[in-house]
């Protein structure tokens, strides 16, 4: 009797937890669905090994699910999913199991990690959300993609705080080190550069500060598919 | 001066080797424009396809810039050899041809008529560098359009904005111009030592082509050497293309090669002045 009662108390309790994880996860999406479509100017920092880019800056339009696009005029390294994307995938909670991980504290705020795996097997093998339950905002995401590895998300917010819009977002990737003969680059005369870190694998980050919110405005879908 | 400097342009392009030069610029310009226009985007995608597995590459399109830039790395190396074609001749080919004596004779310093080839020979490179920079640059250009530039490392990559490029390309083809003045006047030293027309440019490409495979292997022994070689420093002109942009070193490889063209004169100009002509 008494160890019905405690696997009882074990099942009803992991139930809360979980339907607690989902409540923050959908909280936290119904905030951002608020925005339907916007557009704003960004400026993008690039700190990625061996590759040596100047700062850009251009437009990004957004409009609800999933349409995104950057527009530079010039050469641009960019992650290769749209930064809402991960919206659209927590919006359904009964695709996903969230659990509730502990607290962690990002960026001086006190925040609730939450562990996202997909039920059905797609492209996401797994999320993980650091959300502040005060303003249902994550400020930190990683995703575990089978198509581009780990990749971590750190956002800050500002004045848009109040759609989880980030002022600052800041993209960690995993990149393969980039190599190729000298021969092939014609760069038979240059010094090599003899690094210990035999690893093929290094880390890059991208930094988008975005500013000039325009919030639910039109937006013709033309953007989306232009070159 | 400019009368003689005049003659000496004649007697330059009197003569088809001179040509050669031209031929070859616009010959290996024209091939690899057309194997870039049919096979660059396979070639650059085979390129960066690490970086295309981690990164979503807006822009990056192939384009006349990056055509120029390819050019370059494949022709500056090789112009050395066709200038010491021309200059190597300046003075072994009078001399082999007999007509040094009767040159000699005139009124006028030997000072000056060496002056004049060696103004000849200047104005010849240059056509040939702005020929070069109209064929790899303005060229390219109209068939490929502008763009940023990617400048390839065996390692890295650099990104040069398409407005910040142009000047970086009229540097370039500056240094290049002194890089090969370099050789105009190292041919024109050992001109000066030869009686025969052949062996001078013989001699100046083997010069080239030693040092620059001494330039080429990572050997501890050769390391040593490099800092001294002229070879080295007339590399530098793809350090315009680096960022930030690595001043001193630039101009320091500046420095080397006017340096090496003060001593190649000094020395050329020495012994015409005390030459005895034999032939």
């Amino acid at each position: 009797m008494k160890k019905t009662l405690v696997i009882l108390f074990v099942i009803i309790g992991f139930n809360a937890f979980s339907q607690t994880a989902n409540q923050i996860l959908l909280n936290t999406y119904n905030k951002f669905s608020k925005v339907k479509t916007f557009k704003n100017k960004v400026h993008v920092d690039f700190n990625i090994p061996s590759i040596n880019i100047d700062t850009i800056t251009g437009k990004s339009y957004y409009k609800a699910p999933l349409k995104f696009k950057f527009k530079f005029k010039g050469i641009a390294f960019l992650p290769k999913d749209n930064p809402f994307l991960i919206y659209n995938f927590i919006k359904d909670s009964t695709k996903y199991i969230a659990v509730l991980n502990g607290t962690e504290k990002v960026q001086k705020q006190n925040c609730i990690i939450i562990n996202v795996i997909p039920k059905e097997e797609g492209d996401v093998m797994m999320a993980k959300f650091w959300i502040n339950p005060n303003t249902n905002c994550p400020l930190k995401m990683q995703i575990t993609s089978k198509s581009n590895g780990v990749i971590l998300i750190e956002n800050f917010y500002g004045k848009y705080a109040n759609l989880c819009l980030p002022d600052k977002t800041i993209f960690t990737i995993d990149m393969k080190k980039f190599k190729v003969p000298k021969m092939v680059s014609a760069d038979i005369n240059s010094k090599s550069t003899k690094s210990k870190d035999s690893s093929t694998k290094t880390i890059g980050t991208i930094i988008f500060n975005f500013s000039n919110y325009i919030v639910n405005t039109v937006i013709n879908d033309k953007i989306f598919t232009d070159k | 001066m400019w009368q003689l400097t005049k003659i000496e342009l004649f007697k330059i392009f009197s003569k088809p080797r001179s040509y050669i030069g031209f031929s070859a610029v616009t010959a290996i310009a024209i091939v690899i424009q057309i194997a870039l226009y049919a096979d660059g985007k396979s070639y650059w995608d085979f390129l960066i396809q690490s970086l295309d597995e981690s990164f979503q590459i807006e822009n990056l399109t192939f384009n006349g810039n990056m055509v120029c830039f390819i050019l370059l790395q494949a022709l500056i190396v090789q112009m050395p050899l066709l200038v010491a074609l021309v200059s190597g001749d300046a003075i072994s080919g009078e001399a082999a041809a007999g007509t040094i004596r009767s040159l000699l004779t005139k009124p006028v310093s030997r000072s000056k008529i060496l002056w004049a080839k060696l103004l000849a020979n200047e104005i010849y490179t240059f056509l040939l560098v702005l020929w070069l920079g109209i064929l790899a640059w303005v060229v390219s250009l109209a068939i490929f359009g502008s763009g940023d530039l990617v400048v390839l490392k065996s390692d890295s990559l650099t990104i040069i904005r398409g407005a910040d490029s142009a000047w970086r390309f009229i540097a370039a083809f500056g240094i290049a111009f002194l890089s090969l003045s370099v050789v105009v006047t190292l041919a024109l030293l050992l001109s000066v030592f030869s009686e025969n027309s052949i062996a001078p440019i013989i001699i100046t490409m083997s010069v080239i082509i030693l040092f620059t495979i001494i330039g080429t292997f990572d050997l501890p022994v050769f390391n040593q050497l490099k800092p001294f070689l002229f070879t080295t420093h007339m590399i530098i002109w793809r350090n315009l293309f680096d960022n930030p942009l690595p001043t001193e070193q630039i101009f320091v490889s500046i420095g080397v090669l006017v340096l090496h063209i003060v001593l190649f004169l000094a020395i050329t100009f020495y012994h015409f002045k005390r030459k005895d002509i034999t032939q």
